[in-house]
């Protein structure tokens, strides 16, 4: 290193362009958490890991978790992948060979692999044009921030200003903004990740407000209320709820949730309802809460045991009902008849005291 | 700085699974918090357009070391501004810093020159 001051210059810097997008890429993984989350999915290997298991191991709450996941896996570094109920996250390969980059970075003293032909820019710029899921290119436009940047709260905000709006009078906008940031943390725990959050939080955050609402009589509450629960919420108790509103139709009010909400409604439960013209699309699986069961004047349980809480001065009816995940179709509809003749049979003559309706 | 080997022990089928995973080798362990605080700082260090191209000037540089006076002449900024960017990549771990005569020399720590050089060109 022979520093002579009579040399000319030093060389050329790097172009300002090609700077700026390097530093913008870079500073996508500069936060601790994220971090500590590549690594430990990188460490998971071709096995992967449940967004569970990273959250206890972060000490951060699921919001957050679910966010960096959500930064990390559009950035291309982590792919997601459903297993039974769970969502497995795995490093990319970019994700695994990027890591080790920034370690050595970091001046960790591990060897370089000798399969770590691409170097960190070639890394950084493949980051950036790996095409997210739904074949979305991640937005190259220098400057913009990336989807997965977005700050949660921010999104949050304009849902918690249109809904200050709906429940203006019932409730103060404090207890709106409690309750949809309890819907968020709720939802994400449960949902893990899903480009639809908050679209879910609104309306998650908008039916336990309605519901708190009609327990305490803020609330007109014309119609008689029903709650189906079931372990998942993405199975029986949808089917239950998408049934009873096309029998019952507005003479009822109807919730559904599950003691340990899923990701998304099962494939084949959205084919049988279908086949029936009953249309599940607009649902999701969402946790038990307690207005929910509060609202409620009937809780039907379907296989979730002692998850719900009893209050007094309601009706519950305990139905043993399969469950219809990972059966084929034909199950699946031996499970709606099931319930759809429980519905007609029991449930209807005791919520309104009609017979029967007519089949359809 | 250095976050020190945080190599796991692997089992030859972990290895052989790592292999298949993207050829990255045995799977590091996880970094700590700690040392997911420390990552985060180099990165938040180099991830400033500036201090790329300050990076990319005493890489380029004759001998690999530059002095702060010619980084000025060529990024055209103040000469305090450069000075607080080179202080910056020092206190992340990046640069070295001997002074020698009338000028402090900066030069890229050499356990990080592959892979600063791997980021730059």
């Amino acid at each position: 290193m022979g520093g002579d001051p009579d040399v000319p210059s030093p060389p050329r810097a790097l172009p300002g362009g090609t700077a700026r997008r390097l530093a913008m890429r870079i500073k996508i993984l500069s936060e601790p958490v994220r971090l500590r989350l590549l690594s430990l999915v990188v460490a998971a290997g071709a096995v992967g890991v449940n967004a569970g298991t990273l959250a206890g191991q972060v000490d951060v709450v699921g919001p957050t978790v679910s966010h960096h996941l959500r930064v990390l896996t559009e950035a291309g570094l982590v792919r997601s992948s459903r297993e039974r109920s769970r969502i497995v996250y795995a490093a990319t390969p970019t994700g695994a060979r990027l890591y080790r980059q920034l370690q050595r970075l970091g001046g960790d003293a591990a060897p370089p692999s000798t399969a770590d032909g691409a170097t960190l820019r070639e890394l950084l710029d493949d980051l950036a044009d790996t095409p997210v899921t739904g074949g979305r290119a991640v937005p190259p436009a220098a400057g913009s921030p990336l989807p997965g940047l977005l700050d949660p709260d921010e999104l949050l905000d304009r849902v918690r200003d249109r809904l200050a709006v709906r429940f203006a009078g019932v409730f103060s906008a404090e207890t709106v903004h409690r309750y949809l940031a309890d819907s968020y943390e709720r939802l994400a725990h449960s949902a893990v990740v899903t480009s639809h959050l908050p679209v879910l939080t609104e309306q998650f955050a908008a039916e336990r407000l309605a519901a708190m609402a009609r327990s305490r009589g803020l609330l007109a509450k014309p119609v008689p209320d029903v709650l189906f629960v079931c372990v998942h919420n993405s199975g029986r108790s949808q089917m239950a709820a998408g049934l009873l509103r096309h029998l019952a139709g507005d003479r009822v009010q109807i919730r559904s949730a599950g003691s340990e909400p899923t990701v998304g409604i099962d494939p084949g439960v959205h084919a049988v309802m279908a086949e029936i013209g009953i249309d599940l699309r607009a649902e999701y699986p969402k946790p038990l809460t307690d207005e929910a069961i509060r609202a409620a004047d009937v809780v039907i349980t379907m296989g979730c045991g002692d998850a719900c809480p009893v209050y007094p001065g309601k009706r519950y009816l305990d139905w043993k009902v399969s469950e219809p995940a990972r059966r084929p179709l034909s199950g699946i509809r031996r499970i709606r008849d099931d319930i759809d003749a429980r519905i007609r049979t029991v449930l209807l003559p005791e919520l309104l005291g009609d017979p029967p309706a007519a089949p359809g | 700085m250095s976050v020190g080997s945080l190599e796991a022990e692997t089992t030859a089928g972990e290895t052989k699974a790592a292999a298949e995973h993207g050829g990255a080798g045995p799977f590091p362990a996880p970094l700590s918090r700690e040392s997911a605080g420390r990552l985060a700082d180099v990165l938040k260090a180099v991830s400033d357009p500036t201090r790329l191209q300050l990076l990319s000037m005493i890489a380029a540089s004759p001998g690999g070391e530059a002095n702060v006076n010619d980084l000025t002449a060529a990024l055209k900024l103040t000469q305090p501004t450069v000075s607080h960017h080179l202080k910056t990549l020092v206190g992340a771990g990046l640069l070295s810093r001997s002074k020698r005569g009338k000028w402090a020399w900066y030069s890229i720590r050499p356990d990080r020159l592959d892979v600063i050089r791997g980021l730059l060109s």
